[in-house]
């Protein structure tokens, strides 16, 4: 048997500690006691409480029972559209004339505030007024019941006069707002964090729409309830059984016992459930910003600072949590390009009754250095003609303190093109973002328990106006923004209409995540159990929603949610529609599909029955992680989107999207009729929260036959389509895609600044805390080489080889089975399984002969257990394996810099999905290959590390850092993992800063700071800063073919070919025809300037650079030729090398 | 009929802002209703525990149930991983004080009860100098297990078939609110300290040296050596602040020859299985609480023994040959 295969390396790998062999030896008894299953899934299945079948290696919902649905067919309920948060104007004068409010106090240690006298608090002005540094006037407007019914007396820091702060920001400069009198907040959004409660309309006055424009309005006729109201003038419908403890079934018609409800023109009234059929979520089960539903948008314009002050009025006691969740609270702005004091740190959290105040200036990256004039009006802000607006301009002078002090302030009034111009890179553009907790520990149980919202920048070019035609902005779908009546198109007067930007009728959040609820809450309590009565004096509990807290894998729910919604549906209109779609869970990754339900068997895949079949629906992704791409990504079968020589596996799918990642799609509803149905399809497997298992075939979905044992496998949203009378102004995203028009380039990268890069290499594996890793800062079970290859450690005795570096110990000697297997498992995963390979046509041998070692059922269970129970932890630059420490820098980037992070899986099979705050990243090498289109063309903030076919085991980003400093952060967002705790804290310096920043420590009497510590290689300070090594062995590749990598079309991301931004940039072609642009095209071109002629360098560059295509760079006409862009500079500096190179390839 | 709830333009209907009220008064009402204790360990239930102490006790009832905890996994054979955790963890004992045992209470317990009976584990005890509140315990091999797989630290057995090699991730929590946070024993001991006494008390206690922003002194640069000794070294030793575990270090390196010293870092358990005689004295001088193999590279060891030679200068004790240490 295959254990012998082993035994050999086996013995020779580990000679001492467990490790290696147990693992692998272990594994492979698994598999042969498992291949039983050989042919599928069928064995060992129990029946759940659906009625579908659960093999029984499926812990979906993590370690509980199945979530009762109680007979919920599903699409009966209207889907939730987001509520906006609405920006008021800051008062610029300073506040004096307002009147003083405080956050309503609970009547207990236990309790949540009245929610009547919150709507009143929210209603009033902002009081205090913000101030740069935390307002140290004020005490915690909850601290007299703080301190009766939970501390006693609270005793006032040294130096300090009060023994409580009303605001939650750590004290003095270190979280004071950076650069504050230049990007003073111009607008602000307050909210309360808080228990779940009816939605008291609070907010209905403060929509963008007003329920009066276009489909949220009532129609021309002024009135509600009338045939030509708009679309989603009605917020949420449903027609139904109510379950007896919802607010909502005193509404219940006596008559059929059902309700028939139809809420319009406002979110007043709407309690937080799931179903109506299912309990209402009490006020200790899901926290929520307002505390109530729907869930929370907020729209925002690049270029105008924001103030968000977040309270916090959770209850004071932990222990009010029916059984998860943190009271205490830190809100990151996903993404943002913020200032650290308000990206919303880990470690500066803030309590009970306090406030937080996060600044988000809304500059694009790039302002201090970029378009500092202002000239490029792609860079600008979207406004209403007649509008005053005010925007900073960057400093000057060769010093920071010069350009720091110098800044200007504009006040402009709004021309009648709708735009100012602001400073910094239009390509740093982004578009869709999200906010939610990062409490240090709790962040996973903390948005799961619905503290997360949803952030759209608008901008010049993606303004929210359909109509809005000014060369300018890309017109994505989302209606014209006109007053009354359904939007008629009128392009002849389109800047007449009311709202010139933000307009939503046609551009819509879908934020999926799973949840499960229904298992006991009280079995997961550990102390005080809050029980709430009915009517009739019973208790009811059930159905609240849980969470398997001491579980360290990711708790993966079973039912998916869309806008907190189980299986509902959504109108649409037979036109065309943007939809942000976020993946808002906290551990489960997804990969989602739209299929249109046809009339009987003529569509390519089977129904349920004969009456039904189904067709996928083509669409265009126009962003990833909410950064619109160069180009729209054609998912409709016309391009092999990542490089594998098939087209249709794309074909009405997207990419896995794990958890954060936004993915923007348009969906065009006009080639159906009305009445068609279409349906949002997931298609990702999880058997635990680790990572995903496997993708389940479209075709096995659709005909019921599939056999996953994780019930949020199939469809979970139904867009039902209506008749469109108006005319659809927005973008067609065909002519979008690669080789046609470009929408927001990424930024130019140079090859000179990449060399001139510090790099990082970061591991994402188990924290191995474990005997065997003494130091209980471990390195790797196995570690995986750049290429995706394991290799063995040659000895487990310290000193000799194990602890090498990894670039030097990952060499190979020779074959060994270990890589073989690795290969294999990853072989296995890019081909993903057996019934996915024959949806493509490929028979069953083919399959098996490309993994002649293992069987079927082998390979399935290959990516099973291997290692459960661990910790994670986080390796930065050869160190060791460490688990998160919020004191802790693992690196310094200084303000300016380009950087190159290396992200490795060192956890084989499982996923991790990176997040780095604050800045994107380009990613130059997905396992040391060139990225997929939807990668190619993108800036991203979440980088996929797993076992999935479009994910790997390595990533090359180059990421910039600019304009604000401070403590940030870089973790899986596997909330789970991040927890526990794969997350590492990153500090963003000032050019010569002296020593690390203070960590805060946040307690009910105020704030204090401790030291922080750096590790070996993170900062300007270190001699031996980053991870040299790898530099070197990165300076080794061909990085002019990371820049333009192979792709659909040869195409080169970030290029200008019409308009180069920068003078001193040229174009340069393959011009010798050897499929790269490198040192020797421009060797030619220096070489021979005057030659003229067809296929000549000189001609060829000409015609490069009028219109850099793939056929015009390749003067040879064969497939390999592109465009690189370089900087002159570089030419004078790679003349030298290319005629070096020319000499080496001549001696050849 | 559609019941309407239409409040564009008209006031959400009488009756259902009375429902909304309801629904808030029976929430708000229930909020108050506290039931019994909560079922988290009600699988454990019957776990009985001995303690290093000899005393046959209840696992739940009697030392989780109400109380702030600290949980970790040991086994007293095992060489490197449990005592350098078990040093660490006496880090945090000795900031927390006397209040381990009043209101915060450590469990160490042990994975391989076959060796490890109460008078094992005591012993064990006594070489880490360990007092009252830090209990040591035993129990059936299945109810360990049991309890390793509640907290999500069971090590599947199939795949891991050394019974010893286990999870040795720390558990902290606090039973009667249900605050549970796992963390490796190698934190920061003053960032476990702080969990354990204030985070998990829920803020309810007052803080200890506490310091507003403006008396942080600004951080000291460690060199990597200085740095190594307070992150690795400093659960045992001291550089001339009196005898820890281990011996004061103050003047190692004009004591010991340099070649020896380094050696001794890198591979200690080596020098005592080949009866190095000053590597044995040391060990039966020290409770036979052996040195841990660290793991250490040479370039760590080397900037040890570099900040080991520059303190040991400052205090005018040279080594007795000039001669640089040297890495073999």
């Amino acid at each position: 048997m295959e254990i012998d295969l082993y035994a050999g390396w086996i013995r020779i790998a580990d000679s001492r500690g467990p490790s290696l062999f147990r693992i692998f030896a272990s594994v492979l008894i698994i598999l042969m006691g498992t291949s039983a299953l050989a042919g599928g899934r069928k064995g060992g299945s129990t029946p759940s409480v659906n009625g579908s079948t659960r093999p029984r290696i499926c812990n979906v919902p993590t370690d509980g029972d199945p979530s009762p649905i109680h007979g919920i067919g599903g699409f009966e309920q209207q889907m939730l559209r987001f509520e906006e948060f609405g920006k008021l104007r800051l008062d610029q004068s300073g506040g004096a004339k307002v009147d003083a409010k405080s956050l309503p106090a609970p009547e207990s240690a236990y309790g949540f505030p009245n929610p009547g006298k919150l709507d009143e608090f929210l209603a009033k002005p902002l009081y205090p007024f913000p101030l740069r540094d935390a307002n140290q006037a004020l005490a915690n407007p909850w601290q007299s019941v703080i301190e009766a019914t939970h501390t006693g007396p609270l005793t006032p820091l040294a130096g300090k006069n009060v023994a409580s702060f009303a605001d939650g920001r750590p004290p003095g400069p270190f979280f004071g707002h950076q650069r504050w009198a230049e990007f003073f907040p111009q607008t602000y959004v307050e909210t309360v964090v808080t228990g779940s409660r009816v939605n008291g309309g609070v907010r209905d006055s403060m929509q963008s729409h007003l329920y009066a424009f276009g489909e949220f309005g009532p129609g021309l006729d002024g009135k509600s309830d009338t045939p030509d109201d708009g679309l989603y003038h009605s917020v949420y419908k449903y027609s139904g059984p109510v379950h007896p403890s919802s607010p909502l079934a005193e509404a219940v018609d006596p008559a059929t016992g059902l309700l028939d409800l139809n809420v319009q023109g406002s979110t007043q009234g709407i309690p937080i459930a799931l179903h109506p059929a299912l309990p209402v979520q009490d006020a200790q089960s899901v926290w929520t910003f307002d505390g109530s539903l729907p869930p929370k948008l907020l729209l925002a314009r690049v270029g105008e600072s924001i103030l968000f002050r977040n309270h916090n009025g959770l209850p004071i006691k932990f222990e009010s949590n029916r059984g998860f969740g943190n009271h205490f609270i830190s809100t990151h702005a996903h993404n943002g390009h913020n200032p650290a004091e308000s990206d919303g740190f880990a470690q500066a959290y803030f309590l009970p009754g306090q406030f937080f105040d996060y600044v988000w200036p809304m500059v694009l990256a790039g302002h201090d250095t970029v378009n500092t004039d202002r000239s490029d009006s792609r860079a600008s802000l979207a406004c209403d003609p007649g509008e005053r607006i005010t925007v900073a301009r960057p400093g000057t002078g060769s010093t920071i303190k010069q350009k720091l002090t110098s800044f200007g302030i504009h006040v402009e009034t709004c021309p009648a093109h709708g735009k100012v111009n602001i400073s910094g890179d239009w390509r740093e553009t982004m578009s869709t973002l999200w906010f939610h907790d990062h409490m240090v520990d709790y962040t996973s149980q903390n948005v799961y328990k619905g503290n997360a919202a949803m952030m759209n920048y608008y901008s010049g070019l993606d303004r929210g106006n359909e109509c809005w035609n000014d060369g300018i902005n890309l017109r994505f779908p989302s209606g014209c923004g006109e007053k009354y009546g359904l939007p008629k198109g009128d392009q002849s007067a389109p800047q007449a209409s009311k709202r010139s930007w933000g307009v939503r009728d046609y551009d819509v959040q879908l934020a999926i995540a799973s949840k499960a609820w229904g298992q006991d809450s009280t079995a997961h309590l550990g102390g005080e159990v809050i029980t709430g009565k009915n009517a009739a004096g019973d208790p009811v509990v059930n159905d609240q929603l849980w969470f398997a807290t001491f579980n360290s894998d990711g708790f993966v729910g079973d039912r998916l949610t869309v806008n907190w919604l189980y299986k509902p549906y959504f109108d649409v209109r037979a036109r065309r529609y943007r939809f942000r779609i976020l993946n808002a869970d906290v551990a489960r990754f997804m990969r989602l599909a739209l299929v249109v339900a046809r009339q009987g068997n003529v569509g390519e895949f089977e129904g349920e029955d004969s009456t039904i079949s189904y067709d996928r629906v083509p669409f265009h992704m126009i962003a990833n992680d909410g950064n619109v791409m160069e180009h729209a990504i054609p998912h409709d079968g016309s391009m092999d989107l990542d490089g594998d020589g098939i087209r249709e596996d794309h074909h009405g799918v997207l990419p896995t999207q794990s958890i954060a990642e936004r993915y923007d799609i348009i969906v065009d509803f006009d080639q159906f009729g009305t009445g068609d149905k279409i349906y949002m399809v997931n298609m990702l497997e999880h058997a635990h929260g680790r990572g995903p298992e496997r993708e389940i075939s479209l075709g096995s979905i659709l005909d019921g036959s599939h056999d996953s044992c994780d019930s949020t496998v199939g469809k979970f949203l139904e867009f039902r389509v209506h008749e469109y009378a108006g005319e659809d102004l927005s973008m067609d995203p065909e002519d979008y895609v690669p080789g046609k028009s470009t929408m927001i380039k990424v930024p130019a990268l140079s090859e000179e600044e990449i060399r001139a890069a510090v790099h990082h290499t970061f591991r994402f594996g188990p924290g191995g805390l474990r005997d065997s890793q003494p130091r209980g800062l471990a390195s790797d079970f196995y570690p995986v080489g750049d290429d995706g290859k394991a290799y063995i450690e040659s000895s487990t005795s310290p000193g000799e080889g194990e602890e090498l570096p990894r670039h030097l110990a990952k060499q190979p000697t020779g074959p060994n089975p270990m890589s073989e297997f690795m290969e294999a498992c990853h072989a296995y995963d890019l081909e993903e399984t057996d019934d996915h390979m024959l949806g493509l046509g490929l028979s069953h041998n083919d399959y098996m002969n490309k993994i002649p070692l293992f069987s079927i059922a082998e390979k399935e269970e290959s990516v099973l257990e291997f290692h459960p129970g661990i910790t994670w932890g986080i390796s930065s630059d050869g160190g060791s394996s460490l688990a998160a420490d919020l004191h802790r820098v693992s690196s310094a980037p200084v303000i300016g810099g380009l950087e190159i992070w290396h992200l490795e899986n060192t956890s084989g099979m499982w996923s991790h999905n990176v997040h780095i705050h604050f800045e994107e990243g380009r990613i130059l090498r997905r396992d040391g290959k060139a990225p997929p289109e939807w990668e190619k063309w993108a800036r991203k903030d979440v980088y996929r590390l797993g076992n999935m076919d479009d994910s790997g085991s390595s990533l090359d980003i180059a990421i910039r850092f600019r304009e604000f400093a401070g403590t940030y952060m870089t973790h899986c967002h596997n909330t789970t993992h991040e927890d526990h705790a794969m997350l590492m804290r990153f500090d963003v310096e000032n050019p010569g800063q002296l020593k690390t920043f203070l960590t805060p420590e946040p307690q009910w009497n105020g704030t204090s700071y401790s030291e922080s510590h750096e590790e070996k290689h993170a900062s300007q300070r270190s001699d031996s800063r980053g991870d040299a090594l790898g530099k070197r062995a990165f300076e080794q590749e061909d990085i002019g073919a990371m820049l333009c990598p192979q792709g659909a079309t040869g195409d080169c991301p970030g290029l200008d070919s019409e308009s180069p931004d920068d003078p001193n940039e040229v174009n340069v072609c393959d011009v010798d025809g050897n499929g790269q642009v490198d040192s020797l095209d421009i060797f030619q071109i220096f070489r021979n300037p005057n030659a003229t002629g067809e296929g000549s360098p000189i001609s060829a560059w000409a015609t490069c650079a009028s219109k850099c295509t793939y056929r015009a760079c390749s003067p040879s006409g064969g497939s390999g030729g592109r465009c690189g862009l370089v900087g002159l500079e570089s030419i004078l500096v790679l003349l030298p090398l290319a005629m070096r190179k020319n000499r080496i390839k001549r001696s050849l | 009929m559609r019941k309407r709830i239409h409040s564009w333009d008209a006031k959400t209907p009488a009756g259902l802002s009375l429902l909304i009220t309801c629904f808030w008064v029976f929430l708000l009402g229930g909020l108050e209703a506290r039931a019994a204790s909560g079922r988290l360990f009600e699988t454990l239930s019957d776990i009985e525990v001995t303690t290093h102490e000899g005393k046959r006790v209840r696992f739940y009832e009697d030392l989780i149930k109400g109380k702030v905890v600290s949980i970790n996994f040991i086994y007293t054979r095992c060489f490197d991983s449990c005592p350098a955790e078990t040093a660490k963890l006496r880090e945090v004992y000795d900031r927390l004080g006397d209040r381990v045992g009043r209101d915060i209470f450590m469990y160490s317990i042990s994975v391989d009860p076959e060796h490890d009976t109460p008078e094992t584990l005591s012993a064990f005890a006594q070489k880490f100098k360990v007092g009252p509140g830090w209990t040591f315990l035993t129990a059936e091999l299945s109810d360990v297990e049991r309890i390793e797989k509640h907290f999500g630290l069971d090590l599947n057995s199939e795949e891991f078939d050394d019974p010893n090699d286990h999870n040795i991730s720390l558990v902290l929590g606090n039973e009667r609110t249900g605050q549970w946070i796992k963390r490796s024993p190698f934190d920061n001991a003053g960032a476990l300290a702080r969990i354990l006494s204030y985070r998990l008390f829920d803020g309810m206690v007052a803080q200890n040296e506490v310091k507003s922003y403006s008396q942080v002194p600004e951080g000291p640069r460690y060199s990597e050596g200085a740095f190594l000794f307070k992150t690795r070294c400093a659960s045992c030793h001291t550089v001339g602040g009196g005898e820890g575990l281990g011996p004061d270090l103050l003047g190692v390196t004009a004591r010991r020859d340099p070649d020896w010293l380094v050696r001794w870092i890198r591979e200690p358990d080596q020098m005592i299985e080949e009866g190095d005689p000053l590597a044995l004295k040391l060990y039966r001088e020290y409770r036979e609480l052996a040195m841990p193999n660290l793991r250490l590279e040479d370039e760590e060891v080397e900037a040890l023994v570099r900040y080991l030679t520059e303190v040991d200068k400052k205090n005018g004790l040279v080594p007795p040959s000039p001669r640089q240490a040297r890495l073999h």
